[in-house]
């Protein structure tokens, strides 16, 4: 069977003489047809395909919402080697805490995971067992989950990243009063195909469809009494992206991988701060076509109240230190 | 703080150039930290590799000095500033531990 992660067709096999796979209503509505991108092979076995512990003990990050505070002392266990990924973690929802253990070569498009008798009758891609194996896919293909909401007018995605509370479901719903397909309230993957960067609605929840949109624009939100919108340079955007980001790599070489992932969205993608205030208004100005008069990528800056200027959050050195002159300068 | 100690990064960092700033990516509890990432002039990312090769920030001020034209003081008081800004990446190499106010 194949089913569809975020745009990965991940084609779940099984050895000869096991059972079929059982799959949630999270994954059934997944199923997908055509050729794989990535082959996991689905072994049900009490022993453990790591022969020896693994090196890393890290907190499971991928901190999905329906996941409760309570629920955060689980964690994973990983290792990096020869460009393979190595994972180890336990089921966080009932009704069995079942041990998982999964090995990635994102490079060879192959991986295994390992599971015990016992978890038959489960679906053996349960969280955090999807969202790890999207995440780490798309570290070697360009891409990123991000917090964020998105929804699409006139067949494009704009997404809404921003702080927990900022406004990321209620802008999509006013997109939606607008006319605009709602692509997801609070995940969205992004990734490069081809020549653009494409938007993907993150599997959550029970029934959601793989749907996926041209990405045009990123837009992070802040509240305000107006709506204005202010262009960002790649550097801002790319550390503003890089808050929003989902962030789960725990070897420097993934680091680098994902840096360069988020470095290479922010300069591709047009970046903007986007302020509005509790009014569905904002919809419909998000649902106009492109100006193709204006001097900026994508529409017109509306309303610009002179106190919000571009102001990266980390602190900017080139101030401070542009007080020490080279000679003659 | 002491300018004839040595101080070394204590914390994991990956450093990542993009434009003309270096990015200082922590990593904290095994995995990268990007809510506080740090972007680094030319100058800062200068000092920051002085210290990472086991320079006292009293060399590196002297370096600036015969480098710039800009007034003694003024060098001095803008490295001391950036280190207090990235003291928690510091700990003192013969005290263990914090960097002292």
């Amino acid at each position: 069977m194949i089913l569809n992660l975020a745009g990965f067709r991940i084609k779940i096999l099984c050895p000869h003489g096991q059972d079929t796979i059982r799959l949630s209503l999270s994954h059934a509505s997944l199923l997908s047809k055509g050729p794989e991108d990535f082959k996991l092979l689905v072994i049900y076995s009490d022993r453990f395909l790591f022969g020896d512990p693994l090196l890393h003990a890290i907190p499971a990050a991928i901190d999905l919402p329906r996941l409760a505070e309570g629920q955060s002392d689980w964690c994973s266990k990983v290792d990096y080697s020869d460009r393979r990924i190595l994972l180890q973690g336990i089921h966080p929802e009932p009704p069995h805490h079942v041990v998982w253990e999964m090995q990635l070569d994102p490079s060879e498009g192959t991986g295994q995971l390992c599971l015990p008798h016992s978890s038959r009758n489960q679906d053996p891609l349960q969280y955090p067992v999807d969202a790890l194996l999207i995440f780490y896919l798309l570290i070697f293909n360009t891409g990123i989950i991000v917090h964020a909401s998105g929804a699409g007018f006139h067949g494009n995605c704009s997404i809404f990243a921003g702080e927990s509370g900022a406004g990321k479901s209620t802008i999509a719903r006013y997109c939606q009063v607008a006319g605009a397909r709602i692509l997801h309230e609070d995940r969205i993957v992004i990734r490069k195909t081809g020549e653009q960067f494409t938007a993907y609605r993150m599997p959550l929840f029970p029934g959601n469809l793989p749907v996926f949109m041209p990405l045009e624009t990123i837009y992070f939100i802040e509240q305000s009494d107006s709506i204005y919108e202010i262009p960002l340079p790649p550097q801002v955007a790319f550390e503003k992206l890089a808050c929003h980001s989902v962030q789960h790599p725990f070897h420097p070489e993934l680091v680098e991988r994902q840096i360069s992932n988020i470095i290479s969205i922010a300069q591709s993608v047009p970046c903007y701060r986007l302020g509005f205030p509790p009014d569905p208004e904002v919809g419909r100005y998000l649902s106009r076509p492109p100006d193709p008069g204006t001097g900026f990528a994508w529409k017109p800056i509306a309303l610009c109240p002179a106190q919000k200027g571009v102001k990266p959050k980390i602190p900017d050195y080139r101030t401070v230190h542009d007080a020490i002159h080279k000679p003659g300068h | 703080m002491d300018l004839n100690q040595v101080y070394r990064i204590k914390q994991p960092v990956v450093l990542h150039p993009f434009g003309d700033q270096v990015y200082v990516i922590p990593v904290r509890e095994k995995l990268a930290d990007m809510t506080s990432i740090l972007g680094l002039n030319a100058t800062a990312a200068r000092i920051w590799h002085s210290l990472e090769i086991g320079e006292t920030p009293e060399q590196i001020i002297n370096e600036f000095i015969r480098e710039y034209e800009t007034p003694a003081i003024e060098i001095r008081h803008e490295v001391v500033q950036f280190l207090s800004e990235i003291k928690d990446y510091l700990e003192n190499d013969t005290q263990s531990g914090r960097f002292p106010d």
